[in-house]
């Protein structure tokens, strides 16, 4: 116990860790606590797919909390401590799935419907589906190093997956003697790989970003620096900087303030062009299947459904975020206070529309895919494909100048507007109502410029009267 | 100072929260000279360099660099300044080559000769990303893109800490050779003294953001000096005949004091006195800092 214990304290040493186990139960306790108390809308809030998730999102942090532990150093020598991390996963794991599995029970005329013997049929596979889920997302988790990034499909596609809950629901019970060899050579698989001296010496040392880390600049900052030593140089960019860029802001007059303007651009440009070609073919694929996992919904559409699919939009915000708006920096230019804050304006409107194009590029391939998209049949439901609605590609526009607002004053914690998109993608997912439709032009250009005057407004306060390094 | 000063900074004061970073700190930097910004950890080097350059606004007093206020610096006035970042704020995704061209599209006059010798001289790896360089190779990067457009006013903050002491060593010739152009000043801050020792000519000593010291290096050493003293007909007394004794060391018959410069005839008067011989020993910069700075706080005679 005392080893437990003694552990315990190395995991919590960060604040932030309790405050995002704090934020995952209030997450999880009411899609688990639901059917609980109103078993009656079980299926109509995706009960049973939510209780996966909470599986997979359950094995994801936990094993991220133990492989934080495990990539420090001074862990390595710690008596017994590797051994610890794949025991609690294990018992937690095992915990978790059976309570996820009980409260499968809850599900809507199972029991009355079904009789008990399918009831603890079903019971059973729910329990190994979440044990798979769980160890799933361990594995990812342990394997990659930003292994976060894979529950983001699972959190866009979620709503079509609890439109088939009642096709899944249904036929709980029917898979039981196969899952579970399955759970069991899994169970097999993952404890050997989490072998323990193997894993403390392969993630003893080695760069690793915890999810509740990426609030903290410093952290961030240094594992980015290590992200970049593993990247290989960009073509593109090379390419685009010699034969364009440079030539092209050497021609500039002097010292002047367009030239300064130009170079902060080709600044801006050039860390979004950096991506490698592997990485753009792995994106772009990425992007191509996200498009389709969102075009597709049932036949029986509602507000709701076109709205998650112009999710795709808050995407390209993602990648403004990239742009880091050059106020607050040391590198020394000839440039005063006055030319930065005509660079905070310029490089801010180029960030936005290089996403607005960005949003139209999936717009055209969501249209471009459409005609080839078949109608799907799965579980009894029909699947149509829809395109994108154009009148929500301006979305990166209303967004990013309030992102690079939080970007400016939140200087130090340079994650808060990705979580700021994430927060709102969230919100739309959960809250988009019927009724809810794109706003006609001149409500979105009143939008626009109140939200763009603002962020000009706030450059300007900072390069007029704020110090341009932080503390 | 005879030629016009380049900085002049009055009154100058600057406070984070409750600590206050400079105090009423007055000085004036004149070309021609490498000024050495010394002081502990927190002492305000790095505020007061960034003031300079108007990245930091007063809280009080005044700061201006070529004439004008530091924070309405335009352009113009910011191609003249080069300035080395301690913590080296790079473009990490393109490589050295790129940075380098970067940097120079913003210059109108950028020296290529400099950079091709600066090049091979700290060899640097014109192909390598700059995210992959190794925090000495940063460093000289960093100093290339300061020097590269020949700057009249050169800000070095901690330029030196993370080189290899050969390449310490050729970064120091090169202040020199920088310094030849008399139109040109150089601040260069930094913990290793024994290194900027070689090239300063002017001390400006900060100790929690007040100025201790502002003086030339060889005003300083006038200033202070180690005395040794050998009797030549018995024991020296107990108490020696000196005011302002920093330091004394006693062995058999010799003495071997730090103290401020007593004058020459005064000297020979008390060896006179007391039957000894004399030395005068040179103090370290080290040795000097550690005087000034030990000389604000618990100021004690030791004899």
């Amino acid at each position: 116990m005392s080893r437990v214990i003694v552990n315990l304290r190395i995991y919590y040493q960060s604040v932030w860790m309790v405050v995002l186990w704090v934020i995952i139960g209030m997450i999880c306790l009411p899609l688990i606590t639901v059917p609980l108390f109103s078993p009656d809308r079980a299926e109509e809030r995706g009960f049973f797919v939510t209780c996966l998730m909470v599986g997979y999102f359950l094995g994801y942090f936990v094993a991220v909390m133990l492989k934080e532990t495990l990539v420090k150093p001074f862990t390595f020598c710690l008596p017994g401590h590797r051994y610890l991390p794949r025991r609690m996963l294990f018992v937690f794991g095992t915990t978790i799935s059976v309570l996820l599995g009980l409260i499968f029970l809850r599900y809507p005329g199972l029991i009355a419907g079904r009789g008990w013997a399918a009831a603890g049929a079903a019971v059973w596979e729910a329990t190994c589906l979440a044990m798979i889920f769980f160890l799933l997302a361990v594995v990812l988790a342990w394997r990659l190093p930003g292994g976060g990034a894979w529950a983001i499909p699972i959190i866009f596609t979620w709503r079509m997956w609890s439109d088939l809950e009642r096709g899944l629901a249904d036929r709980m019970g029917e898979h039981a003697v196969i899952l579970t060899p399955v759970v069991i050579v899994a169970v097999w698989l993952v404890w050997h790989y989490l072998q323990p001296d193997r894993q403390a010496r392969r993630l003893c040392g080695t760069s690793f970003l915890a999810p509740h880390e990426s609030l903290n600049r410093t952290k961030v900052e240094r594992y980015r620096r290590h992200a970049k030593l593993q990247q290989q140089r960009s073509a593109l960019l090379d390419g685009l900087l010699s034969v364009l860029l440079l030539p092209l802001m050497r021609r500039l007059p002097g010292t002047s303030t367009i030239r300064y303007l130009w170079g902060e651009c080709v600044a801006a440009a050039s860390r979004l062009l950096v991506a490698t070609t592997r990485s753009l073919v792995f994106y772009s694929l990425f992007m191509v299947v996200l498009i389709m996992g969102l075009g597709y919904h049932p036949i029986a559409v509602n507000d709701s459904w076109i709205l998650s699919t112009n999710l795709i939009f808050l995407v390209p915000c993602i990648a403004g975020l990239a742009v880091i708006i050059p106020i607050f920096s040391t590198r020394l230019l000839p440039a005063g206070r006055r030319q930065r804050m005509w660079a905070g304006v310029s490089v801010g409107l180029l960030g936005a529309l290089l996403s607005v194009g960005l949003a139209g590029i999936f717009h055209l391939i969501s249209q471009a895919v459409e005609q080839w998209l078949p109608v799907l049949h799965i579980m009894g439901r029909d699947l149509v494909y829809e395109a994108t609605d154009p009148r929500f590609i301006y979305l990166p526009l209303l967004i990013l100048p309030v992102c690079y607002g939080f970007q400016l004053i939140f200087e130090r914690w340079s994650t808060i507007p990705q979580t700021i998109v994430l927060i709102i993608l969230a919100c739309w997912m959960l809250f988009s109502a019927p009724g809810l439709r794109p706003e006609g032009p001149w409500t979105v250009a009143s939008v626009l410029l109140v939200f763009w005057g603002a962020y000009f407004a706030l450059v300007g306060y900072f390069c007029r009267g704020e110090d341009l390094v932080r503390q | 100072m005879s030629a016009q000063p380049l900085v002049v900074i009055r009154e100058l004061t600057k406070s984070f929260m409750e600590v206050r970073a400079l105090d009423q700190v007055s000085l004036e930097l004149a070309p021609g000279h490498i000024v050495g910004l010394l002081g502990p950890n927190g002492s305000g080097k790095s505020t007061l360099l960034r003031h300079i350059i108007g990245l930091y606004l007063p809280a009080a007093g005044s700061c201006c660099t070529f004439g004008c206020e530091a924070a309405q610096l335009g352009p113009s006035e910011l191609a003249r300044i080069g300035y080395v970042h301690q913590e080296g704020d790079l473009l990490d995704y393109m490589t050295t080559a790129q940075h380098i061209r970067y940097v120079a599209s913003y210059y109108p006059h950028w020296n290529r000769d400099l950079e091709r010798d600066y090049c091979d001289r700290f060899e640097l790896p014109l192909d390598r990303k700059v995210g992959n360089l190794s925090p000495g190779q940063r460093q000289r990067l960093a100093i290339l893109l300061a020097i590269g457009f020949e700057p009249e006013l050169l800000l070095l903050d901690e330029p030196a800490a993370a080189l290899d002491p050969i390449a310490r060593q050729d970064f120091l010739d090169l202040l020199l050779e920088l310094i030849q152009d008399t139109e040109r000043a150089i601040v260069i801050s930094s913990h290793i003294l024994t290194d900027v020792e070689k090239v300063i000519d002017q001390v400006v000593i900060l100790d929690r953001g007040r100025l201790l010291r502002d003086c030339g290096l060889d005003d300083l050493r006038e200033e202070y000096c180690r005395l040794r003293l050998t009797s030549l007909n018995g024991p020296l007394p107990d108490e020696l005949p000196f005011a302002d004794v920093y330091a004394c060391e006693r062995e058999g018959s010799q003495a071997l004091l730090t103290l401020r410069r007593v004058p020459a005839q005064q000297l020979k008067e008390i060896s006179d006195r007391l039957h000894c011989q004399t030395e005068l020993l040179p103090l370290t910069l080290t040795e000097l800092y550690r005087l000034v700075v030990g000389e604000l706080g618990n100021r004690r005679a030791l004899s």
